[in-house]
C-alpha cells in the first residue's frame, strides 16, 4: 500500500502545481514536486502511511492557499506595483511633443489661414492671366504657403522625421492633390505640381545619405493610426479656412477665428499622449471650425448673393450631420489606433 | 535602512528561513528540515508556503540562487540551492534586534522567568 500511496501523492502534487501561474510554475514547480516527494518519503519512513495522509490534509490547503496567493500577486499586486512605479505608462501612450514642437507642427495651419486672409484681402494684385509662371510661383499666397510647407518638410526629413513633420507632410500632400487639378492664372500644372515635393524628398535624403527618415515616417504611421485622422483633419481644416466663394461682411474675422480653432486642434493633437485624446483634440478643433463656418453661412445669404433659387435644404442640419459622421469616423480610427498600440506593446513585451 | 524597517516584522516562517540560510546555502528540502529543527518543530513549513516565501525573498534580493550545485555528482539535478545575501542578513539582524527588544520588555515586566542572556 505504501508505494502506491506515495506515487499517488506525487501525482496529486504535480496536478496541483499545474494550477500555479505559468511563470511561477516554470520556475519552481519541478523543485516543489521534488521537495514534496522527499517530504512524503521522509514522513512515511518515520511515521507510516497514516502520517502521509495527515501530511496531505495539511499540504492540500497549503498548496491551495499558495496558488491563490500567487495568482493574486500575478494579477493584482504586480499590476498595482507597475502602476505605482510607472503611473503614466499604459500601453497606448505615445510621448507627446513639447509645447514648442507642437507649435511647429501647428504652424502650417496658421500659415494656411494667413495665406487665405492675404488672398481674400487682395493685397497682392494678380491679374487673371499674363504673369510669368516664375512670378506666380513666388507671389501667390497659397503657393508661398506651399514653399513654406516644403521647407518645413525638408527640415523634418533632415531631422530624421520627428513627429511634427507629419503635419508638413499632410499639408504638402493635400496641396499637391488640390493644385494638380486646378488652373491658376492661366497655368495648369497637372502632375508637375508634385515635382517640388519629390525634389525635397530627394535632396533631403541625399544630404542625409540615409533612408532612415523614410523608414521613420512609415513606422510612425504604422505605429500611430491616428495620423490618418490628422490627414482628414488637414483636408477639412483647409476647406473651412478657405471660405471659398464666401463674401460675408465679416469674412476676415471668420477666417482668422477658424484658423485659430484649427491650429489649436492640431496643437492639442500633438500635445496629447493617448489616441482618444488626440482624436478629441481634432474633433474639438473641427467642431469649432464647423461651428464658425455654419455661423458664417447662417448670417450671410449666399443664395441671394449669387442669385440662386431658394432650396428646401436645411444647411445647418446638413453641416451638423456631416460633422457628426466625421467625428464618428475619427473616433473609430482612435479606437483602432488604441488597439494597435496596445497590441504592439504586448508583442514587444513577449 | 528605513525602507528595510518597513518590511518588519517578519512572519515566523520568513524569519526561520533567513535563520536557516545563515548557516550556509541550502536547497528547498534542507531549508524545510532546518526550519523544523531550529524551532524544535514549532514551525513546520510545507512546500506551498516555503516557495511563496522563497520567491518573495528572491524578488526582494534577500536571498539568491547559487549558479552551481555544491556537489552535482551526489545531488538531484532538479534541486536548486539558495543562500543569504548581505541585504537578507541585514533584514534578519533587524528582525532579531526587534525580537530581542520585545524579550527585554517582557523580562522587565516579569513575563520571562528563564535566565537566558538577551
Amino acid at each position: 500500500m505504501s508505494l502506491p500511496l506515495l506515487d499517488f501523492s506525487d501525482q496529486m502534487c504535480r496536478l496541483l502545481l499545474q494550477a500555479y501561474p505559468g511563470a511561477f510554475r516554470e520556475r519552481f514547480a519541478g523543485e516543489m514536486a521534488q521537495v514534496f516527494r522527499s517530504l512524503g518519503r521522509e514522513t512515511y519512513r518515520r511515521s507510516g502511511s497514516g502520517a502521509v495522509v495527515r501530511l496531505w490534509l495539511s499540504a492540500f490547503w497549503d498548496l491551495a492557499w499558495a496558488v491563490v496567493y500567487q495568482w493574486w500577486v500575478t494579477l493584482v499586486r504586480q499590476r498595482r506595483e507597475n502602476m505605482q512605479t510607472n503611473p503614466i505608462a499604459p500601453r497606448d501612450r505615445i510621448e507627446p511633443l513639447s509645447a514648442g514642437q507642437a507649435a511647429i507642427a501647428a504652424l502650417p495651419f496658421l500659415a494656411f489661414g494667413i495665406s487665405s486672409l492675404v488672398s481674400k484681402l487682395g493685397l497682392i494684385p494678380l491679374g487673371p492671366d499674363g504673369l510669368p509662371l516664375w512670378q506666380v510661383l513666388f507671389v501667390d499666397p497659397y503657393l508661398v504657403f506651399n514653399w513654406l510647407v516644403l521647407i518645413g518638410l525638408g527640415a523634418g526629413i533632415l531631422a530624421g522625421f520627428p513627429r511634427w513633420a507629419y503635419s508638413y507632410l499632410g499639408w504638402a500632400l493635400l496641396f499637391g492633390w488640390w493644385w494638380s487639378d486646378m488652373r491658376f492664372y492661366g497655368y495648369w500644372l497637372g502632375w508637375t505640381i508634385w515635382l517640388p515635393l519629390l525634389g525635397v524628398f530627394l535632396v533631403a535624403l541625399l544630404i542625409r545619405r540615409s533612408l532612415q527618415p523614410l523608414r521613420a515616417m512609415v513606422n510612425g504611421i504604422w505605429h500611430d493610426w491616428t495620423l490618418l485622422s490628422l490627414g482628414v483633419y488637414i483636408l477639412y481644416g483647409h476647406v473651412y479656412m478657405l471660405y471659398d466663394e464666401n463674401h460675408h461682411p465679416y469674412l476676415l474675422a471668420f477666417i482668422a477665428a477658424t484658423t485659430l480653432a484649427a491650429s489649436l486642434g492640431a496643437w492639442g493633437y500633438f500635445r496629447s499622449a493617448y489616441p482618444l485624446r488626440r482624436i478629441l483634440a481634432l474633433v474639438g478643433g473641427l467642431l469649432l471650425a464647423t461651428g464658425l463656418s455654419m455661423t458664417s453661412y447662417a448670417t450671410w445669404d449666399y443664395r441671394a448673393y449669387y442669385g440662386l433659387p431658394e432650396s428646401g435644404q436645411n444647411d445647418l442640419l446638413v453641416g451638423f450631420v456631416f460633422f457628426a459622421a466625421l467625428a464618428l469616423l475619427m473616433f473609430g480610427n482612435g479606437l483602432l489606433a488604441r488597439w494597435r498600440l496596445s497590441r504592439g506593446s504586448r508583442l514587444k513585451e513577449t | 535602512m528605513d525602507d528595510l524597517h518597513k518590511r518588519l516584522p517578519l512572519s515566523p516562517a520568513a524569519f526561520s528561513i533567513l535563520l536557516a540560510l545563515k548557516d550556509g546555502e541550502k536547497h528547498g528540502y534542507a531549508i524545510l528540515r532546518a526550519v523544523s529543527e531550529q524551532s524544535d518543530e514549532a514551525v513546520k513549513l510545507l512546500p506551498g508556503t516555503l516557495y511563496n516565501l522563497l520567491k518573495r525573498m528572491l524578488d526582494q534580493g534577500w536571498i539568491e540562487e547559487l549558479e552551481e550545485r555544491p556537489d552535482p555528482a551526489l545531488d538531484d539535478e532538479r534541486r536548486r540551492y539558495y543562500r543569504l545575501t548581505g541585504l537578507g542578513e541585514t533584514v534578519a539582524s533587524l528582525e532579531a534586534e526587534r525580537l530581542a527588544e520585545l524579550v527585554r520588555t517582557a523580562r522587565k515586566r516579569g513575563l520571562l522567568t528563564s535566565q537566558g542572556e538577551i
